[in-house]
């Protein structure tokens, strides 16, 4: 048993804090001693967009590759946007139809989204051209 | 470790050129404007109107070298029958 949770239940036994208060601090307790949730690696792992033209229309071709872990980067930085900054950005782009929240970047989710980038492929064919985003 | 090296190629008709960035030196041109930016911040942390929105900017502002860090191996590549444009960061 850790010192804390000793400390704690020994508070409790001499009635210095109640059972719910035990429980409350035992909980927050749990919570910020349990292991980060395991960061999926995304060293070595890249995005990739390339924009292909059809035979025949324009000669054009893009490729873009951007390391993962600079997308995982700028999401990490997202979140440490001032609050003021955020609700700015927000209400800018809310302007421009796209509605997006901050706060619902949680290293959780982070993980859930670069977990879905690796995995994710997008094609998309039209008359002029085919646009591919994958991971490798 | 910051990225050093940003290979630029430029190709057009028959000619090509390649350009190499030495982002280090880059980065030293940036020091007196770094250097100007702490002594700002100072002040602003000094003035108590000022100093909670300031310290609110700070970890964005520790977390610029992890992003100009992640670009590493950043390819961006414009190629046409006439033209090509190449961009690595190394």
């Amino acid at each position: 048993m850790s010192e804390e949770r000793q400390r704690i239940l020994h508070l409790l036994s001499i009635g210095k804090l109640t059972v719910d208060e035990a429980e409350k601090l035992l909980t927050a307790f749990e919570n910020t001693s349990k292991p980060a949730a395991p960061v999926s690696d995304v060293r070595g792992k890249y995005l990739y967009v390339q924009v292909e033209p059809k035979e025949g229309k324009s000669t054009e071709r893009v490729s873009v590759k951007v390391p993962l872990a600079l997308v995982k980067a700028g999401l990490n930085i997202s979140k440490l946007i001032p609050i003021e900054a955020q609700e700015k950005v927000q209400a800018s782009m809310h302007e421009s139809g796209m509605s997006f929240d901050f706060s619902s970047i949680s290293t959780q989710n982070m993980d859930e989204i670069l977990e879905a980038l690796e995995q994710m492929s997008v094609d998309v064919d039209s008359d002029e051209s085919s646009v591919k985003v994958f991971c490798r | 470790m910051l990225p050093m090296l940003l290979h630029m190629k430029v190709q057009k008709e028959e000619k090509s050129r390649t350009y190499y960035f030495p982002l280090g030196l880059i980065y030293l041109l940036f020091v007196p404007v770094l250097a100007l930016g702490a002594v700002a911040v100072l002040i602003l942390l000094a003035i108590p109107a000022t100093s909670k929105q300031t310290r609110s900017y700070l970890p964005l502002v520790r977390q610029l070298p992890t992003l100009l860090s992640a670009s590493i191996g950043t390819e961006l590549a414009f190629r046409s029958n006439e033209k090509e444009y190449e961009i690595h960061i190394t």
